[in-house]
């Protein structure tokens, strides 16, 4: 018990079943502690600021209802991406700012297209621009929806096989989905380098 | 020069990117607070000063209705009404009650006592052998306490007088009549005042055979009252008449 109390980094799926249990606050804030962050940058990334702090409050809201245990996938840190996403697509549509793609698109950016903005950037832009970082922001915000969602999933360590889980798509739409998305972020760096 | 983009940068890149985001605080306490009561308390206050007031309606009406008076028949052409007025039955006084006089109580006989003499040297001793006298004066007091009875006054009133007996169909035809009895000692002598006598106590005159009859024997037919005693002859008219009296049933009525 005592190891138990030393130790912090209790896992997700024990959080959550202790806090379904005993309905203690302290459970929860550990939760919240370790995927508020992620979850928040994930919903920044597909939204703005404001969508992103009122989706993160009504997804930790729905944490807070949940009764059973059986609601509750295995992964823990999946199940509330997996709220997160579909909170925000509801808010999207709720705001008609959501523009369905086809699944099986297979459009990519136009480099050139981005070449050539990147061309007109005046050139305290382009100076400012040289941050890589910049550059790399820029490049995430210039991908599609499906594509960016699938970019920061992985980035958050799920696998292809637990992003195409998360996001009902077939294994192969995901995999396609994150080479393009990669693709494009490496161009987009070399270029502007 | 070209700077080729590796996956690892960009997995660098990424933690930059995610580190300079600050995610904001979420308040569990405010978010259980929402999650408690979706009311507020003026929200509680009216709803429940509304039922109060919907309950407080619905009983007034309810009590409205349990004491209205019934409703008045409106008359129309079609229905007519007829007014019918029930004549009750007088409350005749009641009869005067008698008071029954009760007459008084007894009074209480008085505790009488044996007075004894304050002088007790009253008490002699005789040395008379083996006898003991002793004389000891009592005073007696005797108190009268029957009341005094009055001999009740009686009046006495026949209750019951012995009809004659009639026969049935004398009964039936309710006749009646009234016998007198008169008669006179020397009437055989004379036939003609025995004839007015039986008829004015019979109501029937007799022919001068029918009262020479009545006093003579069936045997002598001699019309003569001579050596008969006054009982004889009181008897024989009583005969005679109760026999004309019986005959009633079967003649003609007296005239």
């Amino acid at each position: 018990m005592i190891k138990g109390w030393l130790n912090t980094n209790i896992s997700p799926e024990i959080l959550l079943t202790r806090y379904i249990a005993t309905s203690k606050d302290k459970y929860l804030t550990l939760l919240v502690q370790q995927f508020n962050q992620p979850i928040y940058h994930y919903v920044l990334s597909q939204s703005d600021k404001e969508m992103a702090e009122d989706i993160i409050q009504s997804m930790w809201l729905k944490v807070m209802k949940v009764e059973g245990s059986h609601q509750v996938n295995n992964n823990v840190k999946s199940w509330l991406f997996t709220i997160a996403r579909h909170t925000l697509i509801d808010e999207l549509r709720r705001q008609n700012r959501w523009h369905t793609q086809p699944l099986d698109e297979q459009v990519t950016i136009d480099e050139s297209n981005l070449l050539s903005e990147a061309a007109n950037l005046s050139l305290e832009q382009e100076t400012e621009n040289n941050d890589r970082l910049v550059v790399f922001n820029q490049a995430i915000s210039n991908l599609l929806f499906y594509q960016r969602e699938a970019f920061i999933f992985q980035q958050e360590g799920f696998s292809v096989l637990q992003i195409a889980e998360l996001t009902d798509e077939s294994f192969e739409t995901i995999k396609s989905r994150l080479r393009y998305a990669r693709t494009h972020i490496k161009n987009f760096l070399d270029n502007k380098s | 020069m070209k700077h080729q983009a590796s996956d690892k940068e960009i997995d660098a890149l990424y933690q930059q990117r995610k580190q300079q985001i600050s995610a904001p605080e979420i308040n569990l306490s405010y978010l259980k607070e929402g999650k408690k009561s979706p009311y507020t308390l003026i929200q509680m206050l009216s709803i429940l000063f509304c039922g109060g007031a919907a309950s407080f309606g619905i009983l007034a009406v309810i009590s409205h209705f349990s004491t209205m008076s019934p409703p008045q028949v409106i008359q129309t052409e079609k229905t007519k009404l007829n007014v019918v007025e029930i004549d009750f039955e007088k409350i005749e006084p009641e009869e005067p009650v008698i008071a029954i006089q009760i007459p008084p109580l007894i009074p209480k006989k008085p505790y009488v006592a044996l007075v004894q003499p304050k002088n007790n040297n009253i008490l002699t001793v005789k040395p008379v052998a083996n006898e003991v006298t002793l004389i000891m004066p009592i005073d007696v007091v005797t108190v009268s306490v029957a009341p005094s009875v009055k001999a009740p006054e009686l009046s006495l009133v026949p209750i019951y007088q012995e009809q004659p007996k009639y026969s049935v169909k004398a009964i039936r035809a309710k006749q009646e009549g009234t016998i007198k009895l008169a008669y006179e000692i020397s009437a055989p002598k004379n036939a003609s005042k025995a004839i007015d006598v039986y008829s004015r106590v019979v109501g029937k005159k007799f022919t001068v055979i029918e009262v020479r009859d009545m006093f003579t024997p069936p045997e002598s037919k001699n019309f003569s009252g001579k050596g008969k005693s006054d009982v004889d002859i009181r008897n024989g008219v009583k005969k005679k008449i109760a026999k004309l009296i019986s005959g009633f049933d079967n003649k003609e009525k007296p005239r």
